[in-house]
Parts: structure tokens; C-alpha cells; sequence
């Protein structure tokens, strides 16, 4: 579900590049306070992991497919800007490896999909992790799933009413076009999340014995 | 084909974002169709390789998009009278996606990106990793597979998922920690 290059004029990704800068800055930074050595490896195979992750793809009626993302997991592990820091990454790698995606766009996929939803999925399992720690894995990987998919959705349609050369479909038929579907996506989000959460518990318990 | 290093590859990173911004402002369909040529013929030793690339990886994708634009436009209005504007939306996608492809069969990504030493280690790890992970991903559900006599079901492949993606982030955790140590043990 990334924009591709191409479909987003300047108008909208120059000040999307002017607000992830000082966001990649502060978090690559961050990545160097305290103990880098410890840090960077760990970012790095997360990277790997969320990166080999979205290639796993669900087959959806239609013919067509979609995919996990693992951003919500990431950031229930860590936190909501070391997921941004590793949704960057893939989508970088992704851009120049196998073509999904793009610069120009890199920080509009990277705020929706790396800030935006792990954000919402991060919150929501804060609000609901007292009441049921399933319900709350479950719901957080549902809600970063949508949200991610709704920003860009938004994003889309606002850029057919900026320059509708750029992109020649209407937010009315784009939005529900790109949410719609998340909102069955994020069923097999949230149930992994639940699922990959316990499954990591039980590898972290079994390494710490 | 010698790739660009060194400055000569953070140059050609300048030039290749500069020339993505400004290409990405064309909205004429003539004008992107004759930029998409004109670059072709200038590395026309990558165009065979690029083309095919795109082909496989981008044009899928905006074929659909075309198509079901295509499709709205004449439902909503009757009329296919958007054809210029969704001929640039699709050429332009192209042409971006080819500009990148010869980015990077022509300049050392690593080095381009060596103004941040942090970033490229990150990467380097993360590269190095996904390879590993791809390895164990296409086993995986041939494993699975061969586990059952008449293959699994919707269940039995989520839960195959599942241990396979828990099983992967438990690797990368125990993976990142060794590298870690071994980064650690030779001075860094």
C-alpha cells in the first residue's frame, strides 16, 4: 500500500521531506546515545525483519494480495520512533532494491506507515493493554494497519485536489478504495501481532533459560 | 561496469534527487514520454536491464492503477476524456522508476549514502540479515507443507505464519545481539 514516485507532485513532498528530516536526524541520533554498539545491530536486524516480513503476501478475493507490515509490533517492543527509524529503512532499501515506493515519496510512506500507524497502534495497546493483553496486541495491530492506510488514502485525495495531473482519482473513490480493504487487512495484522508477540515471548523466555 | 564512488557517488546522489524533484513537477504526457526517451538513449547500455526490471516490478502495479482510473472516469462520466491525464500519471511513474534503476546499477549505494556512517551500518547489517531471512522464508512453506498429507489450511498456514514471523524477530534480537558482541569485540 506505498505511493509510488511519481503520483506525488512537489507541492506536497517537499514540506513532507522539511517534516521527516529533523524526525530522521533526531531518531538516527538516538540511535547513537547510550550504547551504539548494542543499539544499531538491533535496529538493523529489526530493519531485516520488517523489511522480509512485507514480502510474505496474503492472497484477498480478487486476485490481488496484501501485506503485514510489523511496524506495530515493532513499536509495542520498543518504541513508536525506533518503528519509524525501521519503516525509513525498509522503505528505502525497498525503494532502490525492488522499485515499490520511491524517494521523492520516502518521507509521506514513512510518516503514514513507519509514524502514523504504529503511533495509533502504540497508543491504543497503552489505553488497552490493563483491560485484556490480547484484545490490546490484537486492536493495535488493527488500528496501525488502518490508520496507516487511511493517511495515505488522505494523502492521495488531497493530492487530486492539489494538481489532479499528478494524481487522477478523487478522494471520494480513493479513501474508501485504500481503507475499505485495510479494514479486513488489519483482522490478519492484529491476529499477528497477537500471535508473533506471544510466539517472541516464549522465544525470549526460552533464550533466557 | 565500474559504479561510482567515493564524492563521485555522493554527487550522482545530489544530481539523481535533484533530477527526481524536477521531473516529478511535469504533468504533460509528451513531455515525460520524451524525457523517459531521452534517458534511455543516454544509458543505453542499461536499457535493456532497466526496462526489464521496470517492467517486472513497476508496471504491473501502474497498469492496474491506469486501468481501474480508466475505469471510474468512464463510469462516473461515460467518457474515456482522461486519457492525457492518466498517459502522464503512468509514464511519469515509469520514468521515475527507471531513473532510480540506473541510479543504482551505476553508483555504490553504500558509498553514496557514507555522509551518515551510522546509516550505512545500519543498512549493511540490515542487508547482510535479509538475506539470511530469505533464505529461511522460502524453506519455510515447504516445511509446512510437507508436515501435512493433504497441505494446510487457512488455520494451519496462519499459525505456520505466525511461528515463522515470531521465529524470524526472535532471530533478528538474537542475530543483532551476536553482531553486536562481535562489533564490540574487534574495537568499534
Amino acid at each position: 500500500m506505498h505511493i509510488p514516485d511519481g503520483s506525488i507532485s512537489p507541492h506536497i513532498t517537499i514540506p513532507a521531506w522539511t517534516a521527516a528530516a529533523p524526525l530522521w536526524a533526531w531518531s538516527l541520533k538516538r540511535m547513537l546515545r547510550g550504547d551504539a554498539v548494542e543499539r544499531l545491530p538491533v535496529i538493523g536486524s529489526l530493519t531485516a525483519f520488517a523489511f522480509v516480513i512485507q514480502t510474505i503476501m496474503i492472497p484477498i478475493p480478487g486476485g490481488t494480495s496484501a501485506h503485514i507490515a510489523g511496524a506495530v509490533l515493532i513499536a509495542i517492543l520498543y518504541d513508536p520512533l525506533t518503528a519509524f527509524a525501521c519503516e525509513s529503512l525498509v522503505l528505502l532499501i525497498q525503494a532502490f532494491v525492488l522499485g515499490i515506493g520511491g524517494i521523492t515519496v520516502l518521507p509521506l510512506n514513512a510518516l503514514a506507515l513507519g509514524l502514523l500507524g504504529p503511533l495509533a497502534g502504540w497508543a491504543s495497546h497503552l489505553a488497552l493493554r490493563n483491560v485484556s493483553r490480547p484484545a490490546a496486541l490484537f486492536f493495535a495491530g488493527w488500528a496501525g494497519m488502518v490508520v496507516g492506510a487511511a493517511a495515505l488514502g488522505g494523502l492521495l485525495g488531497l493530492q487530486h485536489a492539489i494538481s489532479p495531473s499528478h494524481f487522477p482519482i478523487p478522494f471520494k473513490v480513493v479513501f474508501p478504495a485504500l481503507t475499505v480493504p485495510h479494514l479486513f487487512v488489519g483482522i490478519v495484522e492484529g491476529t499477528y501481532t497477537l500471535l508473533a508477540y506471544a510466539m517472541l515471548q516464549k522465544v525470549l523466555a526460552r533464550a533466557a533459560r | 561496469m565500474r559504479r561510482a564512488s567515493g564524492i563521485r557517488a555522493q554527487i550522482a546522489l545530489c544530481v539523481y534527487i535533484t533530477a527526481i524533484f524536477a521531473a516529478s513537477w511535469v504533468t504533460d504526457w509528451r513531455v515525460i514520454a520524451g524525457l523517459l526517451a531521452a534517458l534511455l538513449a543516454s544509458f543505453f547500455r542499461d536499457t535493456k536491464a532497466v526496462l526489464k526490471r521496470t517492467f517486472l516490478l513497476v508496471a504491473p502495479f501502474v497498469l492496474v492503477t491506469a486501468a481501474a482510473t480508466m475505469g471510474y472516469w468512464w463510469w462516473a462520466e461515460g467518457a474515456f476524456d482522461r486519457t492525457e491525464m492518466v498517459s502522464a500519471f503512468a509514464l511519469r511513474t515509469i520514468l521515475l522508476a527507471c531513473m532510480t534503476f540506473i541510479f543504482v546499477r551505476r553508483v555504490d549505494l553504500f558509498e553514496a549514502l557514507s555522509f551518515s556512517k551510522t546509516l550505512v551500518t545500519v543498512l549493511t547489517i540490515a542487508m547482510a540479515q535479509i538475506e539470511l531471512h530469505r533464505r529461511l522464508i522460502h524453506e519455510f512453506p515447504q516445511v509446512a507443507r510437507s508436515r501435512t498429507v493433504a497441505g494446510p489450511g487457512a488455520r494451519g498456514t496462519l499459525r505456520a505464519a505466525s511461528v515463522l514471523s515470531g521465529s524470524l524477530l526472535g532471530q533478528s534480537i538474537t542475530q543483532g545481539k551476536e553482531t553486536a558482541e562481535a562489533m564490540r569485540s574487534r574495537g568499534m
